[in-house]
């Protein structure tokens, strides 16, 4: 049995990629869609319209391939670049009204969602706000930080850390109202 | 991060949703069509590059065809001896050496005449009012063996006999090359020689006792009343070419007014 080293692999895949061979893009595309779609659909409503900008964020990996330095995570660097499609997308669709109101912060999230399925946390999440939406996914989800988020969505520091407050605080009570009424239909 | 939302990006980071079937055909025709516009707009980039390419040496070819043809007229020569005889000048017969035919040209008028026989002499009609006299066949021959023929390498110099009006016939030794094959005899001098020799007219002034001055005051005197600005020696050489011995037995002055009127005809029926 020969084994084939993962990252020699991944980049000689890469490599035939660039040179539009069909046949590594597809491998490629196999490989990563599933995730991808599921990083899309947290942004959109729909499976299709998730596909849609999952496709399209695929065509930038492709024709952008030469620009990967195989430096840091494949998959972390094709995930950028389709919350990136996303965001611009959104962004096009509604854009966003930077609100610099102080806040105060407030844990109100003590609750466990260990018994909650994805699904429900995808309804619950697909609710809220496109503002909220696009700053609770990149901060609770993707793990950017407030300045991050800041910078790709073009408002302040501070707006960013309202809009999660505001957002966390809509999920909360919504994820209540939920198992309420989930309880009451027991 | 809180609980919440650490419980949140548990179950969601690592989600996945497999695609549709038809996924992969859509992207792959979508690169196809990416490759295909990225491949026209090179050979678009070639295309429009080689034009502008191609309008850009036009330009400066078409440039540098007119300087050319600006630089021309620096190199022209002109010459100064290369005017075209007045009406009253004689002209010339040209004779290409490298055919037998003469031409013969005298105003608009062209006939071959072959050089090596005298015969076609006779053929002549430079104009209605000169007469071809056989018995001054001989003439011509003097006339023709007094232009020289000396060839130069590949051109062709030629003692041009020319005419003096006052003194009749004079054989002046002028050198003319001509580069383009061609001999020319003046056309005047050679049609003076074949009808009258300068002896022969002083015969008929002493014969009839006619003042050769008078005439040519008489000439002058008509063209004054004619209204014609022409050089009265002219006149006179004409009528000297024509004159024969009965014009001296009839009246003299009426053929001269004759010839002054009839020349008044030819200059208005030219003009018309």
């Amino acid at each position: 049995m020969k084994i084939i080293p993962l990252h020699t692999s991944q980049k000689s895949i890469i490599n035939r990629a660039i040179q539009h061979n069909r046949e590594a893009q597809k491998e490629i595309f196999e490989l990563h869609s599933p995730k991808m779609l599921g990083v899309c659909r947290q942004y959109v409503k729909d499976n299709h319209h998730a596909e849609d900008l999952m496709l399209s964020g695929f065509l930038k990996v492709f024709t952008h391939l030469h620009k990967f330095k195989h430096e840091g995570s494949f998959e972390g660097w094709i995930r950028r670049v389709m919350i990136n499609t996303c965001l611009s997308y959104l962004r096009k669709k509604n854009p966003i009204k930077p609100t610099d109101e102080e806040y105060v912060y407030h844990d109100y999230a003590t609750e466990n969602l260990e018994s909650t399925s994805v699904d429900d946390i995808q309804k619950l999440i697909d609710g809220l706000p496109e503002g909220y939406k696009m700053v609770f996914n990149l901060f609770a989800i993707e793990g950017y930080k407030h300045n991050e988020i800041a910078e790709e969505l073009g408002i302040t520091v501070s707006t960013s850390k309202s809009q999660l407050f505001k957002a966390r605080k809509w999920l909360q009570e919504n994820y209540r109202k939920m198992n309420l009424i989930s309880k009451g239909h027991e | 991060m809180n609980n919440f939302e650490k419980s949140i990006q548990g179950k969601m980071q690592g989600r996945e949703i497999q695609p549709s079937a038809s996924a992969w055909e859509r992207l792959s025709s979508q690169l196809d069509a990416q490759e295909q516009k990225k491949k026209r707009g090179w050979f678009f980039y070639i295309g429009y590059a080689a034009s502008i390419l191609l309008l850009v040496s036009l330009f400066f070819f078409m440039n540098e065809e007119g300087d050319n043809e600006t630089a021309i007229p620096e190199n022209t020569i002109v010459k100064d001896d290369f005017k075209i005889p007045e009406t009253n000048q004689p002209k010339e017969i040209e004779l290409l050496p490298s055919e037998t035919d003469v031409i013969v040209e005298n105003r608009n008028d062209k006939l071959p005449v072959k050089s090596k026989s005298i015969e076609p002499f006779e053929e002549v009609k430079t104009d209605s009012r000169v007469a071809f006299k056989k018995e001054n066949k001989n003439k011509v021959d003097k006339a023709l063996k007094k232009t020289t023929i000396i060839p130069l390498k590949n051109e062709i110099v030629i003692a041009e006999t020319t005419i003096d009006v006052d003194k009749n016939i004079k054989s002046t030794p002028k050198l003319k090359r001509i580069t383009n094959s061609t001999i020319s005899v003046d056309s005047d001098a050679l049609l003076y020689a074949v009808t009258h020799s300068k002896e022969e007219i002083r015969s008929y002034y002493e014969k009839y006792k006619v003042s050769r001055s008078d005439v040519l005051k008489r000439i002058e005197k008509e063209l004054k009343r004619s209204n014609l600005k022409i050089d009265p020696n002219t006149i006179l050489a004409e009528v000297e070419r024509d004159v024969k011995e009965e014009s001296f037995q009839n009246n003299f002055y009426r053929f001269i007014k004759k010839r002054v009127s009839d020349v008044a005809v030819a200059i208005a029926n030219r003009n018309n």
